[in-house]
């Protein structure tokens, strides 16, 4: 047993072993937006309140781009601090359990920027290289 | 209700206003013991223990009301298939969610989503303390209320029901029926660490003939404090502690139970887990080590005169028989898995296990011939999941 305990300090202290350091790709801004205005600027910890939770109280749904695009892992390690793969259990367990299901997905920025430009109400992140329509307000950003 | 996902197909059934969900797991183990089953595992491959299939259909009737059925398809014969949950839920704000019918039991952390094999790190969640006799429906109602700031989101549940089918004890169904089952439950989350503690309680009725039968006789012979004890009637209570801390690098998972209860037959159940984590991109690495120790009330003692005739020899006998046969847990366990995420909506994972009783009968090993068993085991398994 005492082996054992050994061998498991040992495996605890490799894992522990520092993660290398990510690597984002060029530099560049991230946009958090909303399609209703008067919203007024929001925090980092609201917005994250937003996409995980269902009674914010504030008055916009969040959407999501599809598992896989570039800018969902930076919005997911910047701003929601969790991983892919942690916030997809995240959402197996929620979506189960009849409290809240994930937020829409988007496959491309063309069609969440086409439904944000109809449809008011919703939360949404952009990269800063999208020409913004006057409809979407600004209310978080980070460069990245 | 849980017709309606199949006669409507989910694009139809999407328009108005509902909402197909699914889940899928195929889970093989093997341990290296011969004669020991553990959760239904043996010393060669079985698939058939825990691989299932789930559908689940929510229909939308308004902004408020929703109608939620969930089908299980289990492998398992020892355990039902068919309807697990079937409930309507009104939520009349953002606030509170009522529901009313047959649901999951909250008594753990993870009771929600056991089945949802995706949703958690391990091939086979921690047996310690998610224990196969702890039944994971119940008929009733259900209140949640939330409330989120942006510094943390609050919940606190509370419940109120019955159950009434068969709960799996040693391998063996056992006809169950709880009243009064009740329960309250409050989870708080600060960005990435979350608590949960709960208590329930309820009245549970075991049919164990055996012991009813003994009981009747011990009762009849003029022995009522020694038939007393054998009482299949008890008040049962649940309580229980978890804590969660997830970063973007790793994540640490604990969770504490006590099964208590009024009886002097049934044993008192204490166990925890504690789960390390490392992410590496789509990979993770675990460590978990679990603990369970029951506690045993004794028999009575002197009740029933020695020395006497054979047949209060025999009696005496038969009643410490009984003490005797029960089986319990002193059992220490220590795990080491992977899960590889390679898709969004896949997973496979892989998990060894050292077991270790302190007892060579015990209720988490389970052994018909205990004399060739020393009480330890390594048990493998592996799993690919699956949510759509």
């Amino acid at each position: 047993m005492r082996k054992r305990l050994q061998l498991l300090l040992a495996i605890c202290w490799l894992l522990v072993l520092p993660l290398s350091p990510a690597v984002w790709g060029e530099g560049t801004r991230l946009l958090v937006v909303t399609s209703t205005q008067g919203i007024g600027p929001l925090s980092r910890k609201q917005i994250k309140q937003i996409y995980l939770e269902s009674s914010t109280g504030y008055p916009v749904k969040p959407i999501n781009l599809a598992a896989g695009a570039k800018i969902r892992s930076i919005f997911n390690a910047r701003i929601i601090g969790l991983t892919e793969s942690r916030i997809q259990a995240y959402w197996a367990q929620r979506r189960f359990t009849g409290r809240s299901s994930p937020p829409m997905e988007f496959e491309s920025i063309e069609a969440l920027m086409q439904f944000l430009e109809t449809n008011s109400g919703y939360l949404a992140y952009l990269p800063d290289s999208v020409s913004l329509p006057e409809t979407l307000e600004v209310v978080y950003s980070f460069d990245y | 209700m849980c017709v309606l996902p199949f006669l409507y197909g989910p694009p139809a059934f999407a328009e108005l206003g509902g909402d197909v969900s699914g889940f899928a797991r195929l889970v093989g183990g093997l341990h290296d013991e011969s004669d020991v089953s553990y959760q239904g595992y043996e010393d060669s491959w079985r698939f058939d223990q825990d691989t299932l299939l789930g559908l689940q259909g929510r229909l939308d009737i308004s902004d408020k009301f929703s109608a939620t059925a969930l089908l299980v398809g289990r492998t398992d014969s020892d355990l039902d298939s068919g309807i697990e949950w079937l409930y309507a839920s009104y939520r009349p704000n953002d606030s509170f969610n009522i529901k009313l019918g047959q649901m999951q039991t909250p008594f753990y952390s993870l009771s929600d989503s056991l089945d949802v094999g995706y949703s958690y790190p391990w091939v086979i969640a921690p047996s310690e303390v998610y224990n196969e006799f702890v039944f994971n429906k119940f008929q009733g109602i259900d209140v949640r209320y939330s409330h989120t700031t942006e510094d943390y989101s609050a919940h606190i549940e509370a419940y109120y029901g019955e159950f009434d089918d068969d709960i799996t004890v040693n391998g063996s169904s056992v006809g169950t029926e709880v009243e009064d089952l009740t329960g309250i439950i409050a989870e708080l989350r600060i960005e990435n660490l979350s608590f949960r503690a709960s208590y329930h309680t309820g009245d549970i009725f075991l049919d164990l003939p055996e012991l009813n039968r003994f009981a009747d006789l011990l009762a009849n012979s003029g022995f009522p404090r020694s038939a007393a004890t054998l009482t299949t009637e008890a008040v049962a209570d649940f309580y229980q502690f978890s804590t969660d801390y997830d970063s973007l690098s790793y994540f640490l998972k604990g969770e504490w139970i006590k099964i208590a209860n009024d009886t002097d037959y049934f044993a008192e159940i204490q166990s925890y887990y504690l789960t390390y984590g490392r992410y590496y991109d789509k990979w993770t690495f675990l460590i978990t080590y679990g603990n369970r120790r029951d506690t045993l009330p004794r028999p009575v003692s002197g009740e029933i005169p020695l020395g006497f005739a054979p047949q209060l020899q025999q009696l005496a006998l038969g009643y410490q028989q009984l003490f005797a046969s029960r089986v319990e847990d002193d059992i220490d366990s220590y795990g080491l898995g992977v899960r590889w995420d390679f898709r969004s909506d896949m997973a496979l994972k892989a998990e060894y296990k050292w077991l270790e009783s302190e007892h060579r009968r015990s209720a988490t090993l389970y052994s018909s011939d205990s004399r060739s068993f020393d009480g330890d085991a390594k048990f493998f398994s592996v799993a690919l999941e699956w949510v759509f």
